[in-house]
Order: structure tokens, then C-alpha cells, then sequence
């Protein structure tokens, strides 16, 4: 709203302003002793004209208003065009506007970042912005710079008259005339100075504008209400920042202003009466109550009651039916006032006292948290006395201080509206290293068997040079060997003996790498950045799966995000897009077997959209024509040979789901607690998703759902090593977190000061947090490895040759894959059910057989504690029954002890003298071996 | 004109990291130089100054990863891996990627003025 101050209405006050301004000028020329030649007038200044678009839905609105801007009888010097984040916009307008300059918003997305970056390129002396879908008359330019004679003007608006697609609706009272951004009975119809002007048609002085800083970019929109008064909050704060300045109204300054049907209702109506309110009370924040609703006062006091008399007058020109409007529209906006000061929108973060220490916790948190965590690891931490819950039997209590502070601090930091991104950036990173630094500063060792596995296939090629076409167990690392290749080349580069310190911390480094890549692609999903960062925390709070160690997964899914973020990112050409993503597409392709059918199902959903389907689709041709090329020539023998097993599984989604659960009748007590934790923590999930979705149907439109639902689908397509489940479940994630915290959003509150609600935020975050502890650190005792164990593999590794058979429980030991292309191994409890239950039955003849199978070999029974806890723990093998063999084999004809202690034993199994049949060559374990509780690989 | 010369960095650091390789194992100026180039250069050189800081900074980690492992399993598949040679061979393809961009800004700068 713009309302003239009384005393001043009706005189022609820009004529008034420049002659005063003429006599002052005179006067300081006389003092100076030098008369002014006659008839000397201010230089006139050039104008930049600035037009704002943000859809290509507009373009014939958007031709109009630049036809417009040629057809003025006083040419701008310059026309600007701003493309806020439209790429297919500022392509076109560039082809086709050749007279005018098209800039793209860098800055944040909406009408103000726009604005700013349009006068951030203008180089007019004044500025005018004209709307995409408002057509400025012929003089329009010429009234507008008449105005700035005076030097002390800061700004000139005009009137802005409506242009109704459908007509004028016979309610709609010409008071609220601003509800569709039109100038409105009761504003001054003759020049005069005001408050505000009012956006469609305004213009400044550049220099107040950078002066100033332009528009606030946080004003423009708050939630899903459409709230707007930037123009007016700069008004007052140009005037306050330049005493004496005046901003003035040129009613002769005319632009039309289309006013689609969509906006001729009640609904509209009343929407943007609510969001005026709104708007109201957060300007009246920024500005005071004082100057930003002495203008509202007037109207109030002397429009609003004439309208209501007016039509009841003899010569009535506004029918009765406006009155309902009237009346409506009043009490919408004041209730929409009144909730927006209750809500205490744009309220100053540091009001209070109370305030004031809140957001300092935010601040202080953060750095405590963290001196918190290093203390704790300083302390003497017995890793190797882990108990049924892993880590969370030894961690100490400084460390879960330091983990609910950091937490507290973040939902703390969420409610803080002042808190910019670095201060997200770093508690999501001090997350992360809490999190995932742990186990490696703690551990003398490299953690997790399969990461020993993927250090000794990065050795294999660096001792070869070449994959090998008849890899075994490890075949498909060597027909899809792209991060092995990738980690070989780091290793050579730095001149390392081995991927071992590389892989120690790749679980950190892959965690922190991955916070680009999400926040790129929630940043596509919204412009909220408080939503965007409570995605990602709840993204790292809740992947327990743990698919972050020395991997390819791990790899290919860093990719796997930032391709989709790069999709969803319409800032840049199509083509070039595509371009970018290529190398990408192709590296998952060559690195991984699962992810790239993931990325065909998210491509795929992505390309349902019109929105990016020009470089979803085809990314999508291409990521189908790499997997079947390479499917079909590299990988054919992998791919193949799995075939039968796959089509087999092919469609039983429920099996598939099933396989890699933990049976929880045999595994021991705390492995049981926590895969239930595992279990809660998942379907959690998936319920505040789903919650999420049903609660703000808006969502459902968002590509995030989509993404969330793609890879479901890969549940039919067979059960990947009892993986499949986990692997969905890490794939939707990144969509799902961000509905998740969508849906939390409300909670963040619009202000500095939470309200009791928003208790909730670090509840359910410390909840979340709660489930992912017990899934990362849980079964960290099968996962740790003390120094006896590798002391005694490598001690194996002296007595035995090449070529000789070792036999184990479970693969899960350090070294179980070292020297693999010349070793020969066996691990019974991963074999049938048959062959399992006869080791345990009689170890001597069982494991005696095993070995009778390779003649002319040497074989070693090589039993570890890593091997021990992993049995107990999933309930391959009944408790204590490694001890009784370890027992039972010490008597035994055959059997030799060379080593014991705390952490392994080895046994050499002596040749049989009886002459045995020809022996098989390796045995590949086979797939019916028993559910691991383990969901990686 | 600060394209061509941020442009040139990738490329510089490139051949630096090649050079590096004649220090001995695990110096610490052939890690740090090693993995800058590694973690960043590739992906650097294609990425352009066309998108926003953040997804400049993505592409350019993301992208060279990916070149790299393409390039390194190209040389494993064709049973001649070794470091120098996948180095050597990222440090000619950042070049190229620079030299592109290079000349297309060069054209490009050309055009404006004409």
C-alpha cells in the first residue's frame, strides 16, 4: 500500500521540489559569486530499464513489455532482462532481444536476487523496473526522469493502471486495487512524495541502491505464503538512510498491468489480503511500526470508510456488491497482521535476553561439541574388549556429550534465522567426522573385513597391471574394476606402499565429499536453506548402512547424487549438462554392478517430467546403451554366469527384501537388540516419508518424490547377495531425507525465538541419531581388528607358499584375500548348510576332508577372533563352537599347532597317507550359505 | 579476462603432478601435489564457468574422479597399467579440456568486440 502524507496531498509537488531545488542552487551560485547562466537545468540522467522474468510461460507478456520499452518517446540509454534461474529464458531472450542485455540471477532465487543483479549490471544512472507482464506507456521514461531535476529525490514511481483479462469483477472494490499490484483509489492522483512505491512500476537512483544493498532477499517469500513488501522495506530504508532524500509518486508515469483471471477471485483475493498482513508485520519489524503502518493508518482512517459510504451516494459509481470485499479484505489483512506479529515474522534475532543466549548456544555448540569429541579421544578407549554392541559397550560418555551437544546446537542453529550456511556447513562437517572419524582414530587397524578385501584387489592390480579373466570370488571386481583403477593410480601417484591409509579414511572423506553433492541437489528442491541442511543432517543421521567404507558403492553413489543434482539443476544449457555428466554416467557404469541400474530407474523418473526430461532423457539412452555395452563385453562372463540366479529371483520381492535380514532366533542377544534398532530406525523412515507425503501434498509434485520411489523396483530384480533391501533403502535416501525434513519445516519457526513445538527438532533428531549408532557401531566387534591378528596372518604368510590351501571359519580377517591370485582358500561356515553342520559335528573328519580335496597342497586352519565374533554375532555357527574345535583339534592325529594366542590360532593340517580321488578345483562358496546380519559390501 | 589463465591452472598442476613422480615415495610435496591434481584437476578443467560456486566446486572433485578411474581402467584393461602413464595421460586430457576453452573464450571474446 502507498498513501501520500495528508498535508502534502494534491500539490503538484515535483514541480514544487525542482524549483525550490533551482532556488538553492541560485542561492549557493550567488555566494559563490557566480550567477548560473540562465536557463540552466540539471544534466539529464541516462536510465537503465530492468525486467524481471522467471518463466517462459510469460513470453508473449515478457515481448509486450520490451516492445513497450521501444516505443518510448525517450529511449532508455539500456534495457536490461534478468533470467532468474531459467536457462531455457535467457537463451531464447538472447536470441531473439538482441537490443537488450540479457543477465542471468546469480544470486538467490526470486524477484529481489533478480532485482539486485539487474542493477548489479545497469549502468544508467537511474534505474526503472518494469514487470514481465506490464506494458509502460509512451512517456513512461520521460515522466519518470522529469522527476529526478531534484537531487534529492532517491526515487520515482508511477501509476499503475490494471489490465484485466476478463474484466473488472463487479466485488473487487478499486481500493484494493494493490491486491493485484495496481495502483488503488485513495493514492495521491496528482505528483507528490510517499512512502513506498509500488513494484510494476518504480524506479531509483542507482547509487542509493548500492548504497543501500539493494533488495533483502529474505523477505520475498516465508514458507508456502507468498509474502512481498521488499519494495516497500527498501523504500523505508533508502529514506532512512538518506535524510532529507524523498521518494515520489508521478501519477503520469503510466504502465498497464495484466491482471489474469486467476487473480479476479475471492480466493486470490483473500490469499493475498492474508499474505499482505504477513508481509506488514515483517516490514513492520525491519522498519519499525512507526514508519511501515502510517501509511495503513491513513488508509484505514479515511480510504477504507469513504469506500464504504460511496456506494450508497446518489451518483454511485461502485455497485453495493464491493462492500463484502471491503469489509473481508480489511479483516483478512488485520488478522493476517496480528498472526504475523504473533509469529513475530522479521522479528531481530536478538530481541531478548532469552534470544540473545539461544542463539549464542547455537554459536558455542558447535566449537564445545567438538573440543568435547577430541577430548574423548584422547581418553584410553579398550576397543578391543567390545562387547555385543560394539563401539557402544566402550565409547565414553564425553562422547555421547559431544555427539547431543553437536545435535542440540544444529536444531538450535536451524531455529536461528540469522545462521548462514557456513555455520550448517560446519556442524554437518563435524557430523560427519564425529560420526565417521571415529573408528579410525580409535583403531591401530584398517576396520571392516571387506575394506581389507578391496585394499588387497587395489594390490592385486598393482602387482598385475591388468585384470584377470578368470578372477574367481573376485571376478567382478575385475570386469567392473573403475574405482580399483582409480584408487591404484592414488596409490602409485603418492608412492604408497599399499591403499591402506587411503582406506582408513575414505569412509570420512567419502561422508564429506558427499555433502556437495547434496546440497547441490536439495537445492534444487527448494530454496529454504534451513530445509536444506536439516537434509542433509538427517541424510548422515540416518544411513546406517554404512555404505561409506573403501568401495565401489561408496564411490559410484557420490556420483550417483551429483549426476541427479546436476540433472536438476536447470542453471545451465541442456547440452551442456548432458556433456558434463557423460564422464560421470560412465565411471558408474565401469565402477559398479548395482548402481547403474539405479541410475537408469532415477533417470528414467526424472525424464517423466517435462521440467528435465531434455537432459534426463538422454542421460537416460546413454546410461542404458554404457551398462548393456559394457554388460555385454567386459562384464559378460560375470553377467552371464549370474544370470540364472538372478532370473530366478527375478520378481520375488519379498524374498529378495528378506535375504539379507539377520535371524534373529540365532544371533547373539545384542546383535538381536541391535538389528531390531536397525529394523525400527528403517521402517522410521519410511513412515515420517510417507507422513511427510500425506501432510504436505505439495511434495508429491516434487522430483524428490520420485526419486524416492525409482528405486523400488530394483526389489524384483533379485536379491544381490541378500543386499538388495539395504541398497534401496541407501539409493532412496537422499530423497527421502529431504521429505523428511520438508515435513519438519514448520518446526524451524520464522524467528530467532523457538516456540515449544520446535523441542521436537532435536528430539526427533537425537532419535534418529539414536537408531544410526546402533547400525554403524553396533557390530563393530566383528568389524574390529586387534594387532594379534594381523600379526599372525602376516606370520602365516611366512610359513606357508604360495599355492597353499587356508581354511577359516569366515572370510573375516585381515589378509583373507592377500596374494589371492596364488592362494587357494576355503571358509566352511560361509558353505552349505551340510558341509557347515559336519565341521561343527566332527571337526576333524570334516575339516580333513576339506583339505584331502587339494592334494599336493599344504592346508592351514587359520581361526581368528574376528572370525569368532562374527559366528557368535550372526549365529553362523552355534556359541562356542570354534572353542570346542580349537579343543577338540589339539588332540588330534593330524592336526599341528605352530601358533595361539588371545586373538588367532593356526593349525597346519598334515597330508593324508591314504591315496584320495582327484580333487576339485577351488570352490567358489555357494550362494544358500546363511543370512549375514552384515548389510555391506 | 580471467578466463584462460584460471583456465591454464588444472593443466599447470597437471603436468606438476607428473613431474612430481620423479620425487622420492610419499614426499610430502609429491602427496599434496599428487592429490590436488588428482582431487580437483580434471574435473576442474571441464567444468567451466558456467554454473554457480558450489556446483563448480562438485563437478570439478566428482568429474576428476571419474576421468581418473576411466582413464586408469582403460590402461587395466589393456594389461598396461602403471602410475606415470594414467598421470601423464590426465595431465594431456586437462590440457586439452583447457586449450578448448582457451579458444572457445578467445573466439568468443572476439565476437563481442567485432
Amino acid at each position: 500500500m502507498t498513501e501520500t502524507p495528508p498535508r502534502t496531498r494534491r500539490l503538484a509537488w515535483v514541480a514544487i521540489r525542482a524549483e525550490e531545488a533551482a532556488v538553492r542552487r541560485a542561492r549557493a551560485a550567488a555566494l559563490r559569486q557566480a550567477v548560473p547562466p540562465a536557463g540552466q537545468t540539471p544534466p539529464r540522467p541516462t536510465l537503465t530499464v530492468i525486467v524481471c522474468a522467471y518463466t517462459m510461460d510469460r513470453w508473449d507478456d515478457l515481448s509486450a513489455a520490451l516492445a513497450s520499452i521501444r516505443a518510448q518517446d525517450e529511449p532508455p540509454a539500456e534495457t536490461i532482462l534478468v533470467a532468474d534461474h531459467c536457462h531455457e529464458l535467457a537463451t531464447r531472450a538472447a536470441r531473439e532481444f538482441t537490443d537488450v542485455t540479457v543477465l542471468r540471477n546469480r544470486g538467490r532465487r526470486g524477484l529481489s536476487g533478480a532485482r539486485n543483479t539487474g542493477v548489479e549490471g545497469a549502468h544508467g544512472e537511474v534505474v526503472a523496473f518494469l514487470d514481465d507482464d506490464a506494458v509502460a506507456e509512451p512517456d513512461w521514461t520521460m515522466r519518470l526522469l522529469d522527476g529526478y531535476a531534484d537531487p534529492d529525490v532517491l526515487g520515482i514511481g508511477g501509476r499503475i493502471r490494471p489490465n484485466w483479462d476478463t474484466g473488472r469483477p463487479a466485488w473487487f472494490p478499486a481500493e484494493f486495487d494493490w491486491v493485484i499490484g495496481c495502483t488503488y483509489r485513495g493514492m495521491p492522483e496528482h505528483a507528490a512524495p510517499v512512502r513506498n512505491l509500488i513494484g510494476a512500476n518504480m524506479s531509483f537512483r542507482r547509487s542509493v541502491l548500492v548504497d543501500i544493498g539493494g533488495f533483502r532477499t529474505d523477505l520475498g517469500r516465508v514458507g508456502t505464503r507468498p509474502l512481498g513488501c521488499e519494495e516497500t522495506e527498501l523504500c523505508i530504508r533508502a529514506a532512512a538512510r538518506h535524510r532529507g532524500g524523498t521518494i515520489g509518486y508521478e501519477p503520469a508515469a503510466v504502465v498497464r498491468h495484466r491482471v489474469p483471471a486467476a487473480r479476479a477471485t475471492w480466493r486470490y483475493f483473500r490469499a493475498r489480503c492474508w499474505a499482505e498482513g504477513l508481509s506488514k508485520a515483517a516490514v513492520g519489524r525491519h522498519a519499525g511500526t512507526g514508519t511501515a503502518l502510517a501509511a495503513e493508518r491513513s488508509y484505514l482512517a479515511s480510504t477504507i470508510p469513504r469506500a464504504l459510504v460511496r456506494p450508497f451516494a446518489p451518483d454511485a459509481a461502485p455497485p453495493k456488491a464491493t462492500i463484502p470485499a471491503l469489509l473481508l479484505g480489511v479483516l483478512t489483512t488485520g488478522l493476517g497482521y496480528a498472526t504475523g506479529r504473533l509469529r513475530g515474522l522479521g522479528r531481530d534475532p536478538l530481541p531478548t535476553a532469552a534470544a540473545l543466549a539461544f542463539r549464542a548456544f547455537g554459536l558455542l555448540a558447535l566449537p564445545v561439541a567438538v573440543l568435547l569429541w577430541v577430548l574423548a579421544m584422547r581418553m584410553p578407549v579398550a576397543v578391543d574388549r567390545m562387547g555385543g554392541l560394539g563401539l557402544l559397550d566402550v565409547l565414553p560418555i564425553l562422547y555421547w556429550c559431544a555427539l547431543g551437544l553437536l545435535t542440540a546446537g544444529f536444531a538450535a542453529t536451524l531455529l536461528d534465522r540469522a545462521a548462514r550456511a557456513p555455520r550448517y556447513a560446519l556442524y554437518t562437517g563435524a557430523l560427519v567426522t564425529m560420526l565417521h572419524a571415529t573408528p579410525a582414530v580409535l583403531y591401530d587397524h584398517l576396520r571392516y573385513a571387506w575394506a581389507w578385501k578391496h585394499v588387497e584387489v587395489v594390490d592385486q592390480f598393482l602387482r598385475t597391471g591388468e585384470t584377470l579373466p578368470h578372477a574367481g570370488e573376485l571376478a567382478p571386481y575385475h570386469q567392473w574394476p573403475g574405482f580399483f583403477a582409480a584408487a591404484a593410480t592414488a596409490v602409485r601417484g603418492i608412492g604408497a606402499q599399499d591403499a591402506l591409509t587411503i582406506a582408513t579414511w575414505s569412509p570420512l572423506a567419502f561422508d564429506l565429499l558427499l555433502i556437495g553433492p547434496l546440497v547441490l541437489l536439495y537445492r534444487t528442491f527448494t530454496r529454504n536453506r534451513r530445509i536444506v541442511w536439516a537434509a542433509v543432517w538427517i541424510y548422515f543421521g540416518t544411513a546406517w548402512v554404512g555404505q561409506d567404507y573403501f568401495a565401489p558403492q561408496t564411490f559410484a553413489f557420490v556420483l550417483y547424487v551429483s549426476i541427479l543434482a546436476l540433472i536438476l539443476d536447470r542453471d545451465r544449457r541442456p547440452l551442456g549438462t548432458v556433456a558434463l555428466c557423460t564422464p560421470l554416467v560412465l565411471a558408474v557404469v565401469t565402477a559398479h554392478q548395482l548402481t547403474p541400474p539405479m541410475l537408469v530407474v532415477a533417470t528414467g523418473a526424472l525424464a517423466c517430467s517435462r521440467a528435465h526430461r531434455r537432459v534426463a532423457l538422454p542421460l537416460l539412452v546413454l546410461t542404458t546403451i554404457a551398462v548393456s555395452a559394457w554388460d555385454l563385453t567386459v562384464a559378460r562372463p560375470f553377467v552371464f554366469e549370474q544370470f540364472g540366479s538372478s532370473w530366478e529371483q527375478f520378481g520375488d520381492f519379498e524374498a529378495n527384501a528378506h535375504a539379507g535380514m539377520v535371524d534373529l532366533g540365532s544371533a547373539e542377544p545384542g546383535q538381536v537388540l541391535v538389528a531390531r534398532v536397525d529394523r525400527a530406525l528403517t521402517v522410521g523412515v519410511v513412515v515420517l516419508a510417507a507422513a511427510a507425503l500425506i501432510r504436505r501434498p505439495r511434495l508429491r509434485r516434487s522430483p524428490a518424490t520420485r526419486l524416492a520411489i525409482a528405486p523400488l523396483p530394483l526389489l524384483a530384480a533379485g536379491a544381490y547377495g541378500g543386499e538388495i533391501i539395504f541398497r534401496v533403502y541407501l539409493f532412496a535416501l537422499p530423497a527421502v531425507a529431504f521429505l523428511i525434513a520438508s515435513w519438519l519445516a514448520p518446526l524451524f519457526g520464522d524467528r530467532g525465538r523457538p516456540r515449544p513445538r520446535a523441542l521436537l527438532l532435536p528430539v526427533v533428531f537425537a532419535l534418529l541419531l539414536t537408531g544410526f549408532v546402533f547400525g554403524y557401531y553396533g557390530k563393530e566387534r566383528q568389524n574390529h581388528f586387534g594387532d594379534g591378528e594381523i600379526a599372525a596372518r602376516q606370520w602365516l604368510g611366512t610359513v606357508s607358499a604360495p599355492g597353499d590351501l587356508i581354511v577359516a571359519a569366515t572370510n573375516n580377517f585381515p589378509g583373507a584375500y592377500a596374494d589371492y591370485e596364488r592362494q587357494q582358500h576355503r571358509w566352511f561356515a560361509m558353505e552349505t548348510p551340510t558341509l557347515r553342520a559336519g565341521v561343527v559335528h566332527d571337526p576333524v573328519a570334516g575339516l580333513t576332508a576339506l583339505a584331502d580335496e587339494y592334494p599336493g597342497s599344504t592346508a592351514y586352519l587359520f581361526l581368528t577372533a574376528g572370525q569368532r565374533a562374527e559366528c557368535e554375532q550372526t549365529g553362523l555357527l552355534p556359541a562356542g563352537a570354534l572353542e570346542r574345535m580349537d579343543r577338540t583339534l589339539a588332540a588330534a592325529p593330524r592336526f599341528t599347532l605352530l601358533r595361539r594366542d588371545r586373538d588367532a590360532v593356526i593349525y597346519r593340517i598334515d597330508p593324508s597317507t591314504r591315496p584320495i580321488g582327484t580333487a576339485p578345483a577351488q570352490v567358489a562358496p555357494t550362494r544358500d550359505a546363511p543370512a549375514r546380519s552384515d548389510p555391506r559390501r | 579476462m580471467t578466463g584462460p589463465i584460471r583456465a591454464a591452472w588444472p593443466a599447470a598442476a597437471g603436468w606438476l603432478a607428473f613431474g612430481s613422480l620423479a620425487l622420492p615415495a610419499g614426499q610430502p610435496l609429491r602427496v599434496l601435489v599428487v592429490v590436488v591434481f588428482l582431487a580437483l584437476g580434471p574435473g576442474c578443467a571441464i567444468a567451466g564457468d558456467g554454473g554457480t560456486a558450489p556446483a563448480t566446486a562438485v563437478i570439478s572433485v566428482v568429474g576428476s574422479a571419474a576421468l581418473c578411474a576411466l582413464t586408469a581402467e582403460a590402461y587395466l584393461l589393456a594389461g598396461a597399467f602403471s602410475g606415470p602413464r594414467v598421470l601423464g595421460t590426465l595431465a594431456g586430457l586437462t590440457t586439452l579440456a583447457a586449450l578448448i576453452r582457451i579458444v572457445a573464450h578467445t573466439l568468443a571474446s572476439r565476437r563481442d568486440i567485432g
